[in-house]
């Protein structure tokens, strides 16, 4: 090879390393949407300067139907801000958590994050959320007409880290066609376990062998469950389960009997039809019940193609004081600690929470708003399933205790209670085996939580 | 002789000075043309290859949960895995049943089906490249969709196997039966060992056939005495490499079971990605990614070990029996 053939070449590949490592990072950067947000978009885009132009990145999970009303609202706010860009990220609840905690460890959390109450202790710990008080002190972020017991949830101390968007309850769907088949109304709230074990009996037996009824059998249900028995489901630190063992098998004990009768949905088409709303046996009349969050009713009832009734889920007898209930924040927006447009963020997140247009676009699909004016604005406009949400919450208030904390670790916690469950439904333990396996994946995940 | 011709002998002195010296000056120079050219790819695996396994090699020692930084706890993670994580052990009992049936069956079917096509018939080609399409279409969202249906408790298969009077059962949701349906759907992608096998079947010469074949030998001899023999370092090959991909196989158990019902399909990667991203522990999860390696290098060795046993390399010449 002659000399300046062999330099041309040589010449040729270091170009060709250097164009391919160059073309690689801008490629990334075209790419929006559903893609995890590269860091240098954000940061090439925004530039100092008050009136610069500002892009910010949001992230939420649901349903497609929330994302084609988000990004209404995302447009609708660009257009009343024509110098803030909002950059989407959105996806279902699956696999949401790994991309944020991917996003954490590079130091590159979207602006606007929408935050659950599983995993808001975390996130505060790790010092990766903004808090608000500063904001709300000079109205940046209007919380005039939002009632304590919708906000508190978003609190962990005196620092507020997460705005509720959407509040929330269990609820028991019930269709009252297949009850009054079996010649049962309606449960009327203040109905306690025993009386749901009992109509669970009735109907199964008058329904006949298609039927089944679906069993509560999520770390949020035997919640309600201990907080009408006076107990919390932590301890106070959050570094160890905080009940007694016994209101746990006693718990799974109810739902294996039921099991074992052959009255409760099998395990295997529970475990099959997990996070798969449209398929429920309610919708396919295989079922005249399904406990589910109450924003959910919405889509529910469009799935089964006829009205369904909502109802609270048992409560114990003569709870007194000790609530079942508590209205959850069904999620939060929060904003990320290192953003660089702190204000502009909170300032959409203002306009989330207060803006009758935006919450018209929205529909109340997320959960109740916190905001009196939006909700009083919002009911005349809803539809049946719309206004059967609003009323239901109504009723829940009434029966609702405080927000109880969910510390660091509850992701794990509520992971290993379903197993534990799983395990009862598939007969593979007894309840009190399942009660010590889960204590124990528990009290480990939870210890972690001490220093 | 100086007196005849002395531009030769200056000429030859001035040669040999001048060729040893750009002796050394030409190799240095080749070797940096060649690192020129490798540069790309050796920039990529420093940095996407070796760079990140260090990083997980500080990480296993460490508490590192991503969100904020890292503490050392010294050898806490490993032992941990041994003694107090029973979902561990769990995860490598299946992913050792999982590839103690799935690697030979593969094979077993990727020989068999390229021993099919080793003739060649008309219209082979096309059924070749048919049979190689599932492991095309690989580990996706959509096979994985696909398969849930099919073996699920109103799938295909309850349908198929009641016109023969039998009711099938949820395979996908059973605790019993869903690694089973992984196992098929990974059989069922042979198409990668068999093209393959069928590569080294084409090389071994028909003459040995021809021979055997005059000598009396029956199909049967002629497939142990020559085929298989001749055969052997492809086999080997194949069986190193979808070993290695069994131990670290994922996407089937996470798209399609998510590794449940009861952690029935807990492959170790599986349990891995959620102690790393579900639980945010980082540290614990390179651990284990250490010990995969350790546990493959180990397989690995113990496989080259035995083939001085079962493989012929023709290039050596000679039976080692």
């Amino acid at each position: 090879m002659g000399k300046t053939m062999k330099m041309f070449s040589v010449a040729a590949a270091l170009a060709v390393s250097m164009g391919s490592l160059l073309g690689c990072g801008s490629t990334n950067n075209a790419q929006s949407g559903a893609d995890t947000a590269s860091s240098d978009s954000g940061k090439a885009a925004s530039s100092g300067g008050s009136n610069e132009k500002i892009e910010l990145h949001f992230s939420w999970w649901g349903s497609q139907d929330r994302h084609d009303r988000t990004l209404k609202v995302i447009e609708l706010f660009e257009k009343q801000n024509p110098n803030i860009t909002i950059k989407p990220e959105f996806g279902g609840w699956d696999g949401y958590w790994d991309k944020r905690a991917t996003q954490a460890a590079g130091g590159n959390l979207p602006d606007i994050i929408q935050m659950d109450k599983k995993y808001l202790a975390e996130y505060t710990k790790k010092n990766l959320l903004l808090d608000f008080n500063p904001y709300v002190k000079n109205k940046t972020l209007d919380l005039s007409d939002v009632d304590k017991a919708y906000i508190s949830g978003g609190y962990v101390g005196d620092k507020l880290y997460a705005i509720n968007i959407g509040a929330n309850a269990l609820a028991e769907i019930v269709d009252p066609e297949m009850y009054k088949k079996a010649d049962l109304d309606v449960p009327k709230p203040g109905y306690t376990w025993e009386d749901f074990v009992q109509q669970a009996k009735t109907l199964k037996e008058k329904l006949g062998s298609g039927v089944t009824i679906q069993g509560m059998l999520d770390k949020d249900y035997f919640e309600y469950y201990l907080r009408g028995h006076g107990q919390t489901f932590y301890n106070k630190e959050g570094t160890a389960l905080g009940f007694d063992k016994k209101y746990l098998v006693d718990f799974m004990t109810m739902w294996d009997q039921l099991y074992k009768a052959k009255i409760l949905t099998p395990i295997a088409d529970v475990v099959s039809l997990r996070d798969h709303l449209e398929n429920l046996p309610i919708v396919h009349q295989k079922a005249p019940n399904q406990p589910l969050w109450s924003n959910q009713i919405v889509a529910l009832e469009k799935a089964a193609g006829r009205p369904l009734a909502m109802t609270l889920i048992p409560i114990v007898k003569n709870e007194g004081n000790n609530k079942s209930y508590y209205i959850k924040p069904g999620q939060f927006l929060s904003v990320s600690a290192n953003s660089k447009h702190k204000d502009a963020a909170v300032k959409f997140v203002d306009f989330f929470t207060n803006s009758l247009e935006a919450n018209e676009i929205l529909n109340a699909e997320r959960g109740i708003p916190i905001s009196k004016k939006v909700r009083d604005h919002l009911y005349p406009k809803l539809d049946a399933a719309g206004k059967k949400m609003f009323d239901f919450i109504e009723t829940a208030m009434k029966y609702s205790g405080d927000v109880p904390p969910s510390p660091p670790g509850e992701g794990p916690v509520a992971d290993a209670f379903q197993r534990a469950m799983d395990a009862l439904g598939y007969g593979k333990l007894t309840p009190e085996q399942a009660a010590d396996q889960f204590f124990k994946e528990a009290n480990q995940t939870l210890a972690k939580n001490k220093g | 002789m100086d007196r005849v011709y002395p531009e030769i002998q200056t000429n030859l002195q001035e040669n040999a000075g001048v060729r040893r010296s750009s002796f050394l000056q030409r190799s240095r120079r080749e070797a940096w043309v060649a690192f020129s050219f490798i540069s790309p790819w050796l920039v990529g695996f420093l940095l996407f290859i070796i760079g990140p396994m260090l990083a997980s090699l500080y990480f296993s020692f460490t508490d590192y949960d991503m969100l904020s930084a890292p503490h050392w706890v010294g050898l806490q993670n490993y032992i941990r895995m041994f003694t107090d994580d029973p979902r561990y052990l769990t995860a490598l009992k299946v992913t050792f049943k999982f590839v103690l049936f799935s690697v030979p069956l593969k094979l077993a079917f990727a020989l068999f089906v390229a021993l099919i096509f080793n003739r060649n018939h008309r219209g082979v080609g096309l059924y070749r490249t048919v049979y190689y399409l599932p492991s095309i279409i690989g580990g996706s969202v959509a096979v994985a969709v696909m398969w849930r249906q099919l073996f699920g408790g109103d799938g295909a298969v309850n349908h198929i196997l009641q016109w023969f009077g039998l009711t099938g059962t949820n395979w996908i949701a059973s605790v019993s039966y869903s690694l089973w349906t992984l196992v098929l759907l990974v059989v069922w992608q042979f198409g990668s060992p068999m093209l393959i096998f069928l590569a080294g079947l084409k090389q071994i010469p028909s003459e040995m056939y021809e021979a055997a074949a005059v000598d009396g030998a029956t199909r049967f001899t002629r497939f142990f005495r020559i085929t298989l023999p001749l055969l052997s370092p492809v086999i080997f090959f194949n069986l190193i490499m979808q070993m290695v991909d069994g131990f670290k196989a994922f996407t089937q158990s996470f798209l399609v079971t998510q590794g449940g019902p009861l952690d029935s399909t807990l492959f170790y990667a599986v349990y891995l990605y959620e102690k790393a991203f579900s639980h945010f522990e980082m540290g614990y999860a390179s651990a284990m990614a250490w010990i995969l390696l350790v546990i493959i290098g180990l397989f690995t060795a113990l496989i080259f070990k035995s083939s001085s046993f079962w493989v012929y390399y023709e290039s050596e010449g000679g039976d080692k029996s």
